[in-house]
Order: C-alpha cells, then structure tokens, then sequence
C-alpha cells in the first residue's frame, strides 16, 4: 500500500513564511549569541577543566575506543613484520634467511600472538564492564542525591540533626492556632495578586498552599491555579472548598510538571522549613518550570526585624533556615530568574513600637533607629521572572 | 576420498573474511558487519568475523589471525570507519579479492580544539581511504551514495563502487520488548524531542541546543529533550563546551543525557519519544534515522547529504534551516497530528522499500556476490 503523500516542499516554504511572520512579531532573539567554537575551546582548554566532572555529569562513560583498542592490536602479532634488506648485494638472501627463520619460529610466535590477542580482549572486556558500572554509578548517584535531601528533611522537621528519629506533632493544628484566620492570611497575601494581572494562559502553582487562601484569591481574578500541600488534612479542607490541591512533597510535584509549563509559581512561608540545598533545588527546578517571563514569588520570615524571632520564628519549632532577603534574592538569581525585586509586607503593630521621649532630636532619631531595627516589616517576598 | 577432497576444496573455495576494527552490537559498524555475515552465510560461504576488540560473545577471531586466510587468497571484506593501522596492512597484504565497506570517515576539523589524538585518527583514517580508493583492484560497497560521490572523486573506479545502505538494528529492536523500568521512567513524561548518536563534534549536539532555546522563546514551552549516545573522556572540552551552551540557554531542567543504552532501553527511548531530530552535521548513513522509521517516530531533520538521502524526498528534510524554522517544524509535527501520520506512514513505506533486513540483504549480495564469483568463490 502506498504511504500517504506528504507534499513537504509545499510544507517547508509554509514553515519558512511562518518562521518569518513570527520572528517579525516577536522582535530580534534575546537569547545569548553563539560562543565561536574555535574560540570557546581554546578558552576552555585555557581554564584546564576537569577531565572528569563534565563526563560524570554526561552519563556514560567510555574510557577507550576502538582506535586505541586498534592501535594496541596492532601490536599484538609479533609475528606480523615486512622482511627486507638494505643490502644491495645479499639482500635476497638475507630475506630469505629471515623468512625460514621466520617460519621456524611460527608455533613460537602463534601463541605469543594468542596470548597478546587474548590479554588485549580481555582490556576491551574490562573497558566495557567499566564504562557499564561508571553508566550505573552516575545514575545512582541523582538518585541518592534526592533522597539525602528527603532525609534531611525527615531529620531536620524534627530539629536537632542529631535525633534520629523525626519528632512530629499536628502541624495543621499549630497553624490554625498560630498562623491567623483565613481573613487575615488572605488580607496579607492580596498584595501579591497583581503580579497575575492580566492572568496568564498557564497555572499558576502554590507550593504548600495551606488552607489554599491565595489559590482563592487567584481564583477570584481568573487566574488558572492549583496548589501543592503535604498536610492530608489540609488538602481535603481546601478541596471541599472546589480548590484544585494535589497532596505531596513541593519538590517532587513540581519536578513532575512539564518544562516551560506554568504561568507563575508562588510559595508563602515554606522555604525557612527547607533545608537550604531544598531551596537552591527548588528554585532551579521552578525556573525551568516556568514559562519564558512567567512569575516567581517567594515569601519568608523577614530575618533583619528581630522582634520577629522573639515572636513569629520562635513560635514554630519546624523553622530551620533563616534566610537573610539578600540571601534569597542571590539564590533566586542564580537559578536563572531575571528583574528580582524585594517586597516586605506584615507591618508590626504601631502600638508595639517605641515612643520619643521628649522633644530631644536627638532621642528622636536614635528612638526611630531602634524602631527600625527592631520592628522591621515581619515578612518579605523576593518577586521575580524567568 | 575423492569426494570428501572435493568438498573439502569447495568449502576452502567459498570462504570469506570480515575485517572489522571494532565488533559491538548496536553500533553501526558492528551491526553491518553482523548482517554481512548472516546473509552470506545463508548463502552457503563460510564466513569469518576478524577484528580488533569488541564483545567477545560475538565470536570473532583477532585480526591477526585473519592473515593466513588472506595470504591464502581469501575475498576479503574490509569495514572503513576510522584509523585501522592493523587492518589496512592486512587489507594491502591480501592475495584475494578486496571488497571495502566505506562507512565514511568523520573529517579531522570536527576534532579540531578537542582532542589532538582524534584530529590525528581522523587524518590518517581519510588518508588510509584515499589511498585505497586510488587502488584499481579494490571494490566498494558504499553505505550512501554520497559516500560513493566521495569515493569516485578520490579515484575510486565508479563502475566499481555499489551503494548498499548498511544492514541496521532497527527490526531487531522492534522485536526485542521494550525495557521495563525504563518505560515506566520515561512514559511519565514523554520526551518532545530525541536525538541517538555519540557526543561527538559532527553530531549537532550545539545546535540542537540552540533550537531547543528558540523553540522556548518563540513558544513559551521548554521541549523536553532526550539524548541518547556514548561520549570519549578525551572529549572532556566538547563535553564542558556543551555544558556551558546548556547553561548559557537556560536548557538546565529540560535535556537528559542517557548515555549508553541497550537494545531494549532505545526500545523504550524511542516509543516514550514524540519526534527524532537531527541536526548532525557529517554522516555516512545515520542509523538512527531507519531505527525510528521502523519504530515509527517522525523525523525532522536539517539537510546534509546522506541524511538527505537515507530519509528521502517525503521526509521534513530543512535546507538552510534558521533555528526558527526547526523549532517551528518541530511544533508543528507536535501539534499536528494528521501531519504525524503522514511522516511515520512514509517512513515507514520508506523503511520497508530500502532499509528492511530482507531488502539490504538482496541489494548486499546482488553487489558482492558477481565479485566473489569472478574471484572463484562461489
């Protein structure tokens, strides 16, 4: 039977005019130029790299080639040499001595020939079996990796790194008695809302959504989400609320997300829960997650107020890593995201602040320092894009 | 006594030596030569596989040995791919009839800043081609015909140069099942996206690279890209250079490297894959292309003579392809379902008509077997 006919020519010139239409609306590539091949190799064979860590990072591995196995061949047949002679006049003969000599000598050299053969199969042997094991070492490797940053999670939920055993206590409890009422949650986090505005065609996913407050915000400006939340409990609280939240580890679900798949990823108050190598992951991965100019919000404790670790720190026995706004923010950007921009929120009650006293400017201005220092907005998100 | 002297002489009379550098299966040489000796030896030859190293289960005998059987006047069958010291010097040494397999050989500039032994290999193994094209005694079996252009302009005899495409795994791998876990794996999240060649300097890894960053700018979506292929540690700045353009192009999260595989992972690779591209920039053949004909994945490709030519005139083939034209083909053949079908169903019909077992057995033995029987041995 006849394949159908694919008219390819007709194909091509309707790609190229669409190439060009597209490239005109788009405007000229952002993307980095091309490092000249020549150029970029010199500079690299400058740097002396690493033999290995490119390789390990590739997969596999393979030590020798055939051309190598070929040259050692080669010389594997001792007996395997041109006769000839220099000698003008007794040449012929001196060839001909060489060659009965060379054919008395034949069981000799046959098996040195068999041994060399059997000693360079063996090194191809051995070469195979090598690059097999390396192949399977690089894998194992990824994957002891993620599961040394699970366990250390395990280990540090339950706070000293040296307790084996991982304490654990009704988190969701705490929280409905620490955290404020949905109101007031949803109220602190309607500021980030506009950075989905106008609303993108992909989701937008909250990593450790909670009771899903933003998931409704989001919902209520149109905006395609669904949220991601460890806590069983949790998850059937916000899906009775027609919420769309997936039970499950933040990291593993967004690994499982198509590349370039999402509008926005967004996550309030989890990353102090995090080891710190959590973090740099899942910064990473959500880069690659997101689509091209797709946004990025990450809301923590704001460690530069210190009335924050009499109150909100200390309150959480799960908080473990402080991370310093600076500190996010060069994480964030060296995931990849772009246009970061620091955004405190959770203003201290005025009432708790100090107060001047008397008219001294001076003791204005030192009253106003302590303010500062110690009362600090409570929270603050670095927002950026891919 | 007399007819057991006979036969005797008959057998020694239908022998036929294979010299190979290298015997692996799965790689394209090992496969071809493999092929080689099963048809001939259903055509009643006595066959023997002579090489330099590869997996010992495959029964070959050392070059070395293969110099009585060539001294003796057997027809040999020479496989040229790269620097064979060994086996040139046998090939020049044979009393018999000499048959060259010209697989090609990777040009020595793709090399060039990589590795200064691979620069060597490459140039000696053209000058070793070279020299053999210009010998009249010897017959080829070009794997393409642009390998065959080659071959007559350096002083090959036309009329002695056949195009045979190589004998290839892809049937095997159809019938082989599919690796288990890595199914499962890779099921989970289909690659868009599939490259089956080494991470060698002719093979468009860079490019490919850059595509699949376009593909991201122009659509919004990062292609999920799969790579499959061996690499040289004496590659290690063709590797660093590839990490860095992966970098470079924000591609972190989105190109696996699988390395090596077996039969029944490319199995599995191939079926958990919705397109091959090929940005390769020097083949001979390109094996993989026929592997997902078979296995019925479509194929984009930019144009370079032999690819060209094995995927033939119905295949996406791009000339003077910008990045923004792949990455449009490939969102296209994605997108488009009834264009898929199109694609697969006349590769396939391609495969069938030129790339089967049963087909490149007939075209290898209508192009050998006149030559073994003017040389007296059949």
């Amino acid at each position: 039977m006849a394949a159908p006919e694919v008219d390819v020519e007709a194909l091509i010139e309707d790609l190229r005019r669409e190439a060009a239409e597209m490239r005109r609306a788009l405007g000229a590539s952002v993307l980095p130029p091309e490092e000249d091949r020549a150029m970029a190799l010199r500079a690299l064979a400058r740097e002396k790299p690493s033999d290995t860590a490119p390789a390990a990072e590739l997969g596999a591995a393979r030590l020798l080639d055939g051309s190598r196995l070929a040259t050692l061949s080669a010389l594997a047949d001792p007996g395997d040499v041109d006769f000839h002679s220099h000698r003008a006049s007794i040449g012929r003969g001196v060839v001909a001595v060489k060659r009965a000599l060379r054919r008395l000598l034949t069981p000799i050299l046959d098996r040195q020939a068999a041994f060399n053969r059997a000693a360079v199969q063996s090194f191809a042997a051995l070469e195979e079996e090598l690059a097999r094991r390396l192949d399977v070492v690089d894998r194992q490797r990824g994957q002891i990796e993620r599961r040394l940053l699970v366990a250390e999670e395990v280990l540090g939920r339950g706070g000293a790194q040296d307790v084996p055993v991982p304490v654990t206590f009704d988190y969701a409890a705490f929280e409905d008695a620490f955290r404020g009422s949905r109101d007031h949650v949803r109220a602190q986090l309607e500021r980030y809302v506009v950075h989905f505005v106008p609303p993108p065609t992909e989701p937008v996913v909250d990593l450790g959504c909670g009771r899903g407050e933003f998931l409704e915000l989001l919902g209520a400006a149109g905006v395609p989400s669904w949220g991601v939340e460890q806590d069983e409990r949790r998850v059937a609280e916000a899906r009775t609320r027609g919420l769309d939240v997936r039970r499950g580890d933040v990291l593993t679900a967004l690994e499982e997300v198509p590349d370039g798949s999402l509008g926005g990823v967004v996550s309030f108050q989890v990353v102090e829960h995090l080891p710190l190598a959590k973090t740099v992951r899942l910064l990473a991965v959500a880069r690659s997650k997101l689509r091209p100019g797709g946004c990025l919000i990450v809301e923590t404790v704001n460690v530069q107020s210190l009335i924050t670790f009499a109150r909100a720190w200390s309150i959480d026995p799960s908080h473990r890593q402080p991370l310093h706004p600076l500190t996010l923010r060069f994480l964030v950007e060296q995931a990849g995201f772009a246009r970061t921009q620091l955004v405190y929120g959770g203003d201290v009650e005025p009432d708790v602040r100090l107060e001047p006293a008397g008219e001294d400017a001076a003791t204005q201005r030192n009253v106003a320092r302590l303010n500062a220092l110690l009362f600090a907005p409570q929270d603050y998100a670095v927002v950026a894009f891919a | 006594m007399r007819s057991w002297l006979s036969r005797r002489r008959a057998t020694e009379r239908r022998r036929v030596a294979i010299l190979v550098p290298s015997l692996v299966r799965g790689d394209a040489t090992g496969n071809d030569a493999l092929g080689m000796q099963r048809a001939l030896a259903r055509r009643g030859y006595t066959v023997r596989l002579f090489a330099d190293g590869g997996d010992p289960t495959l029964g070959f005998a050392s070059a070395a040995e293969a110099r009585s059987w060539l001294q003796d006047g057997v027809p040999a069958i020479f496989h040229q791919a790269t620097q064979w010291d060994n086996g040139f010097q046998l090939l020049r040494r044979a009393t018999g009839l000499r048959i060259v397999r010209d697989h090609n050989v990777t040009p020595a500039s793709f090399f060039e800043d990589v590795s200064a032994d691979f620069v060597q290999a490459a140039k000696v193994g053209a000058r070793q081609r070279e020299q053999l094209a210009r010998d009249p005694a010897v017959a080829w079996i070009a794997a393409s015909a642009m390998n065959a252009r080659e071959l007559a302009q350096l002083g090959a005899d036309p009329a002695r140069i056949a195009v045979v495409p190589p004998f290839n795994q892809a049937e095997d791998l159809a019938r082989i099942a599919p690796d288990e876990a890595a199914l499962r794996r890779w099921a989970a999240l289909p690659a868009d996206v599939l490259f089956v060649g080494r991470l060698a300097p002719n093979k468009g890894h860079r490019r490919l690279f850059r595509v699949a960053a376009t593909y991201g700018e122009l659509f919004g979506r990062r292609l999920r890209v799969r790579l499959v292929g061996s690499y040289d540690r004496r590659w290690s700045a063709w590797l660093e250079l590839l990490r860095r353009d992966r970098v470079r192009l924000g591609l972190d999260g989105s190109i696996e490297l699988l390395g090596t595989l077996t039969a029944a992972e490319l199995h599995a690779a191939y079926l958990t894959s919705r397109l091959l591209l090929c940005c390769s920039e020097h083949e001979g053949f390109c094996v993989p292309l026929v592997e997902a004909a078979r296995l019925g994945v479509p194929v984009v490709a930019t144009w370079q003579a032999a690819v060209a030519e094995t995927l033939g005139p119905d295949a996406l083939v791009l000339r003077d392809a910008s990045d923004d034209l792949i990455a449009l083909a490939i969102d296209r053949v994605l997108r488009d379902a009834a264009l898929r079908e199109r694609l697969v169903a006349a590769q396939a019909e391609r495969f069938a008509r030129l790339h089967a077992d049963d087909v490149v057995e007939r075209s290898f033995l209508a192009a050998v077997e006149p030559l073994l029987e003017r040389a007296g041995c059949a």
